[in-house]
């Protein structure tokens, strides 16, 4: 070690704490080792790196010392993956904030923010429900940033003309039951974009952060160049204008992780009459495939297919109400107990925290239809014999999960404490 | 003229009661030809069929299904009119003609239809592939086993022998729309391939479909249970339906009786095994002699649809749905598009019978049991 490096070298839980310049690392554990420390001399915008353990240097009082202080805080953080949850985030509890709440509950994830878009429901109503599931579960220093709350180009009253030509859509989101119809018997009741009803859970006293999601994003991918996933579980208008501002924005996140799409479900209780709509797609297909078309260095994407082999049952929901975490009981509490839910972004989540719950994946080109025709929204794929050859990006697609292991992961990640996750930004 | 359910034309039955007396009158006909159909012992000759094929030859799914319907007892084949589809027309009619000199039927009327399809063409399909991917097989476009892929007027040398038989002096058009008038309400319209005739027909004279007794189609795609990527990348994609999606949505806006169909997603479940060629070589009639020369192990997509027709025990499972075709010149242009009661946009859609499930056994059994028993003679001059 050079003698003017002041920090020397620290023993800390079996690594070696040392410092060298933000941004000459891209990513943590992969470059690290061959870096050499003295590169970091003369820089003093530093950041702190995990280095491998080599022969102690330094005392068991100085170890244990910066073990505390730095254990749970910046060690932690260093070697927590990045993540930054896009999320249309209907609430209170079911798949969505379940979704986002695995993640936040998870000891190995640092959340860098929580970014919202309609869906599900409205954009003002969402972050309203993500504001007071973040106070009631112990997680308000993760920041909520607002995001788009229309379509690049789809319209509640588009999709009306739209059905007439080419048949009603089962279930619309935000925009179920704005007409008489299928739609009309969700227990939401309609309501316009800025009317945010009282919260069942009750309101939050917690504000939204005053950035936009696209800005949030794409500031986010460059202050941690390579090292943050994202994740939506919702449409995808928020990547689109984040990816329309800075291309760089693909190229800068480490991977792009969806639920979204349907490929070929086999749906046990009905005849397949929509095979390749999926309402996340369906939304907003001009964003779909903006994203799709993006040069993300991996993409997977959880579809309809797999999403139906899991399913959230009364049982499960006894035993989380057994749990006595603040999480375990808001799910517990305002879990989805009428329609049983199936685990639409939990399993994305989950095949994320944990790739061995996924025992079975494809991998083909997909895109979406963005015609304005019968099929607009829908899913396509191609393989490598018979693609168009335009941007139509490679996406990996779960196929079969090991059940047992998903359901285990989501109960033990609720029965954690809620421990602060997020650094300072 | 407008599209719509016969009766609300008519304009006698209104509200709720003519919904009743439809209802009403469609199960008493349902039954009556469910009965009908069911009984193999059918008076010989008494079932009235017009066969219309993309026929391509010789051998194969396409000749199998002709041999289906014409070695049957019990139909009165009145016509086979030809499509281009899997090959092009006139190379079609050849192998048609052929055909029927070998089993002795020359009887049967062979009645060339459209060269093209309406609107759809080999061209527009290659502009088409450069945006939305390549669609692996295209018929007559851009497939012709054993040969070059060739013009449509083109007929290779044909390995069963050349015709001196000649097709019928009138167009697949007419003839359908003659047969219809001549024999209403008694004759089913068989199809095996594209549906470029039977709209054309339906155009010429709206009362076509009404006038037929009933459509048995192989055409669709609903969720094929495969490997096969051909099905997998576009589960809603058939040829038959996709190489005239004009014509097939015309045909599925018309008033017919009934509709059936045989889907991608039930025909995959029928294989033609070697064991089962060998079983047809065994035969010694003429039919059995050419199909075991001509056949290769494949699907047996129009033979099903033709079978179920003739048996419809064979089939175990449907379901009925409202069926259309994608005539937008999309990524989905002539894909197959169904809908429930609850979400169809009632725009003169029409509810089809769908078969999902079939007694394989009892199939292969009554198709092989066809091909080499001895061909009917003709039946009654037309």
């Amino acid at each position: 070690m050079l003698p003017n490096n002041r920090e020397a070298t620290l023993r800390c839980r079996g690594f070696l704490l040392t410092r060298v310049p933000r941004g000459t690392i891209s990513s943590f554990g992969m470059r690290a080792p061959s870096l050499h420390p003295s590169a970091s001399t003369q820089n003093s915008d530093q950041a702190a790196v995990l280095y491998p353990a080599s022969r102690g240097a330094c005392s068991k009082f100085f170890s244990l010392l910066l073990a505390l202080l730095l254990f749970g805080c910046a060690a932690s953080a260093q070697s927590r993956r990045k993540v930054i949850i896009d999320q249309d985030a209907r609430g209170p509890a079911t798949t969505d904030q379940q979704a986002i709440l695995m993640f936040l509950q998870s000891p190995k994830v640092e959340t860098l923010g929580i970014t919202i878009v309609s869906g599900d429901m409205w954009r003002d109503e969402e972050v309203a429900h993500t504001l007071r599931m973040l106070e009631l579960t112990g997680h308000t220093d993760i920041p909520v940033v607002p995001g788009a709350i229309y379509p690049l180009i789809n319209r509640m009253e588009a999709i009306d003309r739209w059905e007439a030509l080419y048949g009603k859509v089962h279930y619309e989101g935000a925009w179920n039951g704005h007409k008489p119809g299928l739609t009309s018997n969700m227990r939401n009741k309609y309501h316009p974009p800025a009317e945010v009803p009282d919260l069942i859970e009750g309101n939050p006293t917690l504000k939204p952060a005053a950035e936009d999601a696209a800005h949030f994003i794409i500031r986010m991918v460059h202050q941690y160049p390579h090292q943050v996933t994202i994740y939506a579980g919702g449409p995808l208008t928020n990547l689109a204008q984040a990816l329309s501002i800075d291309p760089q924005v693909a190229d800068l996140a480490q991977e792009l992780v969806l639920m979204g799409g349907a490929m070929a479900a086999v749906y046990p209780e009905a005849p397949p009459l929509e095979l390749r709509r999926e309402f996340n797609f369906w939304w907003d297909p001009e964003s779909v495939h903006m994203t799709l078309n993006a040069p993300w260095h991996k993409i997977t994407a959880t579809t309809v297919d797999i999403s139906i082999k899991t399913r959230m049952t009364k049982a499960m929901l006894a035993e989380i109400a057994k749990i006595q975490t603040p999480a375990a009981q808001y799910v517990a509490q305002y879990g989805d107990k009428e329609y049983m839910e199936y685990m639409w972004d939990e399993l994305a989540v989950a095949g994320w925290l944990d790739p061995s719950i996924i025992t079975k994946q494809t991998r083909l080109y997909m895109d979406i239809d963005i015609s304005h025709t019968a099929n607009y929204g829908n899913v396509l794929l191609w393989d490598n014999t018979d693609r168009p050859g335009l941007d139509e990006q490679l996406v990996d697609l779960p196929e079969d999960l090991d059940s047992p292991k998903f359901y285990k992961l989501f109960m033990e990640l609720l029965a954690q404490p809620s421990t602060t996750q997020a650094a300072a930004h | 003229m407008p599209i719509g359910n016969k009766f609300d034309r008519a304009g006698i039955f209104n509200g709720k009661k003519s919904l009743d007396l439809a209802v009403l009158l469609l199960m008493l006909f349902v039954f009556n030809s469910a009965a009908a159909a069911q009984n193999p012992s059918a008076a010989p000759g008494s079932r009235k069929v017009i066969i219309d094929q993309d026929a391509s030859g010789p051998g194969g799914s396409d000749m199998q299904a002709i041999l289906t319907v014409v070695q049957s007892p019990a139909t009165d084949v009145l016509g086979i009119t030809v499509v281009t589809g899997d090959a092009w027309l006139a190379e079609e009619v050849q192998h048609t003609l052929r055909l029927m000199e070998i089993i002795g039927r020359t009887d049967i009327p062979v009645v060339p239809g459209a060269a093209f399809p309406l609107v759809n063409s080999k061209e527009y399909i290659a502009r088409w592939e450069t945006m939305h991917g390549k669609i692996v097989y295209q018929g007559a476009w851009n497939f012709a086993p054993g040969n070059a892929v060739h013009g449509p007027w083109e007929i290779p040398p044909m390995p069963e022998g050349a015709p001196t038989t000649k097709p019928a002096d009138e167009d697949a058009a007419h003839f359908l729309i003659r047969m219809v008038h001549k024999y209403p309400h008694e004759v089913t319209i068989y199809e095996g391939g594209p549906m470029t005739n039977l709209a054309l027909a339906q155009a010429i004279d709206p009362q076509f479909a009404s006038l037929a007794k009933e459509l048995v189609l192989m055409g669709s795609s609903l969720n094929p249970q495969t490997d096969d990527p051909e099905f997998t990348m576009t589960p809603r994609r058939e040829f038959n339906l996709w190489m005239d999606p004009e014509a097939s949505s015309r045909v599925l806006h018309s008033d017919w009786a009934r509709v059936v169909v045989t889907t991608v997603d039930i025909s995959i479940k029928t294989h033609m095994t070697k064991e089962l060629i060998a079983k047809i070589a065994a035969g010694k009639t003429p039919a059995a002699q050419y199909t075991a020369k001509y056949s290769q192990p494949g699907y047996l997509w129009d033979e099903l649809a033709a079978a179920a027709w003739l048996d419809p025990s064979i089939i175990t499972k449907t379901h009925k749905l409202y069926m259309d075709v994608s005539t937008d010149h999309g990524a989905s242009y002539g894909d197959t598009l169904v809908w429930s009661n609850d979400t169809r946009p009632h725009l003169g859609e029409r509810e089809v019978e769908v078969q999902d499930d079939l007694d394989q056994e009892k199939f292969y059994r009554e198709f092989v049991d066809l091909i080499i028993r001895p061909t009917p003679s003709a039946h009654a001059a037309k």
